[in-house]
């Protein structure tokens, strides 16, 4: 069955998740696989790829047991930041960002780089947003911190204690950068934790978030 | 010790330096422009005040005024959405997409700053050739075509790159006789390399025709710009004022005092305002200082060795030498692109710049002119350190860790870019010596 499948789709995937954000990549993987391929090469590439990419796994199998991918919600994450005057965040996210950012036309947002793991130029990413978006390195979160701002971070799945997020928000978040935000916000583009262990994810408490915003099951492909 | 011995000697080590300890090449040059300055002046010879009168001045305006212009266009996306049409119009095929890169490139070095170009589309070509997992043969001649396009189209056009800049400033050429015959002959080598790579080398060849990864490539590489829209604010002035500049260069006589440099530097200025706080932007962080450094360094040196009658004494000796002018422009032109080769576009382009004007003479000045611009380009593309643009490509090459579909790390250095130089160099140099000894037969 491996064989129907490239060999380099492996390393593919790396570099898109960089590029688009691990949920987006596993998403568009899933989709071309599944028009060129169908079912058994998605089931193929769930064997090869969900091993190392827990993320992938948990989205071909939601693609597997429903037809369909539902794309994240953003009503209730941008009714939580509606009071925030400025919004920081750690992650690149295309699907979700591309839902949320029109939502809150108001409020200043930037992306955090520098904290580690795979990183795309995201000044490139932030071109997707012409004058919405900045990129803060991590060294200058504090002027973003405030008593009204907000820090977002994706979260890929979640249960009553814990939450598995990308390490470089754990790079950023301490007890000085709890302290100097009003909300620290989850979105949670998974839903229930991956059923394999993320191997490039990091786990947090989800006591951490002062809100953690469960998947919307409502925008369906 | 006599200046004619010691400008030269100075000269060289200045070369030969910025050669050898790349890294150290801008002081390395800066300290040797002081060292002839001060040998000139202490030793009997030209003063300070007339080596820098005599630096050209006007080549440097216009080598500003363009990389403001190239700046600006890059504040306003123009390069994001060449390297998505670039994507685009290769389908995300590993068989289309080398050939759509380079002549991109091609086209768009010859009408902005190469080195600009590269910077920004390069990252996304990188991005593309991860997606598509190519082995090191595909990736060893993909980059190197690119890197050979951007050398021809900088020499395609009179504002490419520098040593086309350099003719037109100097008036040497006019803008029309330039661009006629050199965007041709770069054509023709681009086309004669293409075509070489394609069926020759055939760098795709080992690579699966595969469906999924073409598919997988081009929507990332669309996802990747999905958001990322032209500028028009900040694009269509841009374009209007160069296209007012190429006018300019081509209707308006110098005789009028409307030199080149002028529009150059017109141009640039009325861009730059009308760009507003991205202009500001441009002007403090954008303006390419270690090349004007670079080659002023080098102007000063040459200007200096030029007072001691050395260049008009070695053009006499080519000119006197007992063969065919035929035979002497091809000799010329050869010893040319091999010095190119070893020291860089820079340095020979000024120096020789001083030996073609004795040749000119004699034999016909556009064929010299040209043959000589297309020779500093074959050199150029010889070895990957020949110019600025190949270690450049190199550390963002390493920077992006590129890998094969196995996981085994590719690699972009000297040796693997040899073979692609090598073809480059015997392609784009035959190319021009056939179109001199045409001009002159």
């Amino acid at each position: 069955m491996t064989a129907e499948l490239p060999l380099g789709l492996a390393l593919s995937f790396t570099v898109a998740t960089a590029e688009i954000g691990m949920f987006s990549a596993a998403r568009l993987f899933v989709e071309e696989i599944a028009l060129t391929g169908g079912r058994s090469a998605v089931e193929a590439a769930r064997d090869v790829l969900g091993r190392r990419y827990a993320v992938f796994d948990a989205i071909a199998s939601q693609w597997l047991s429903r037809g369909r991918i539902p794309l994240p919600d953003p009503a209730e994450v941008a009714c939580e930041l509606a009071d925030s005057s400025r919004v920081l965040i750690v992650g690149a996210e295309s699907d979700a960002l591309d839902r949320l950012v029109p939502m809150l036309p108001d409020q200043p947002i930037a992306l955090v780089s520098g904290a580690g793991g795979p990183e795309a130029d995201l000044h490139r990413v932030a071109a997707n947003y012409p004058d919405r978006i900045e990129v803060v390195s991590l060294g200058k979160w504090t002027a973003w911190a405030g008593s009204k701002s907000a820090l977002l971070t994706f979260v890929y799945g979640a249960d009553d204690h814990v939450a598995n997020v990308s390490p470089a928000y754990l790079r950023l978040v301490g007890p000085d950068v709890r302290a100097s935000f009003r909300t620290l916000l989850g979105w949670n583009l998974l839903g229930a934790r991956p059923r394999l262990h993320p191997l490039h994810l990091a786990e947090t408490n989800v006591s951490d978030f002062s809100v953690l915003v469960a998947h919307g099951d409502v925008d369906w492909n | 010790m006599e200046l004619k011995v010691v400008l030269p000697t100075i000269l060289i080590l200045a070369i030969g330096w910025q050669a050898l300890l790349p890294r150290l090449r801008l002081v390395g040059v800066v300290a040797a422009a002081a060292a002839a300055c001060a040998a000139s002046s202490l030793m009997g010879g030209a003063s300070t005040r007339d080596i820098l009168a005599a630096v050209p001045w006007d080549v440097l305006v216009i080598l500003v005024a363009l990389g403001a212009l190239s700046s600006v266009l890059a504040e306003a996306r123009v390069f994001e959405r060449i390297a998505v049409g670039v994507a685009r119009a290769s389908r995300g095929d590993p068989r289309r997409f080398y050939i759509v890169v380079s002549v991109s490139m091609f086209i768009v070095s010859g009408l902005v700053n190469n080195l600009t170009a590269l910077l920004l589309v390069l990252p996304v070509v990188l991005v593309i050739l991860r997606l598509i997992t190519p082995d090191q043969r595909y990736t060893t001649w993909t980059l190197g075509l690119m890197l050979v396009s951007c050398n021809l189209g900088g020499a395609a056009t009179p504002i490419g790159d520098f040593p086309a800049i350099l003719l037109l400033g100097a008036g040497r050429m006019d803008f029309v006789s330039y661009l006629s015959q050199a965007s041709i002959s770069t054509a023709i080598a681009l086309g004669l390399l293409v075509v070489f790579v394609r069926f020759a080398v055939q760098p795709a060849g080992r690579l699966p025709r595969d469906e999924l990864t073409r598919r997988i490539t081009l929507r990332v590489a669309e996802t990747m710009h999905r958001g990322v829209r032209l500028n028009r604010r900040l694009a269509i002035p841009t374009f209007l004022i160069a296209a007012g500049m190429m006018t300019a260069w081509v209707f308006v006589p110098p005789s009028t005092g409307v030199s080149a440099d002028l529009v150059a530097w017109l141009g640039a200025a009325l861009a730059l305002v009308i760009a507003g706080t991205a202009g500001e932007r441009v002007v403090r962080s954008s303006v390419d200082t270690e090349s004007v450094l670079f080659l002023l360094a080098l102007f000063i040196m040459v200007g200096a060795v030029r007072t001691t009658g050395l260049f008009e004494l070695a053009g006499q000796a080519l000119v006197s030498l007992p063969v065919r002018p035929s035979v002497r422009l091809v000799l010329f032109l050869v010893t040319a692109a091999v010095l190119t080769g070893v020291f860089s576009a820079g340095p020979s382009m000024a120096a020789l710049l001083e030996v073609a004007g004795v040749l000119a003479r004699d034999l016909e000045p556009d064929a010299v002119y040209v043959g000589l611009a297309l020779a500093v380009c074959a050199g150029s593309s010889l070895f990957l350190t020949a110019a600025t643009s190949g270690p450049l490509a190199q550390a963002m090459v390493e920077r992006a860790d590129l890998r094969d579909a196995g996981g085994s790390r590719l690699h972009f250095g000297f040796r693997e870019f040899l073979p692609v130089g090598l073809a480059a160099f015997a392609t784009i140099l035959t190319v021009g010596v056939v179109q001199a000894l045409i001009r002159i037969a």
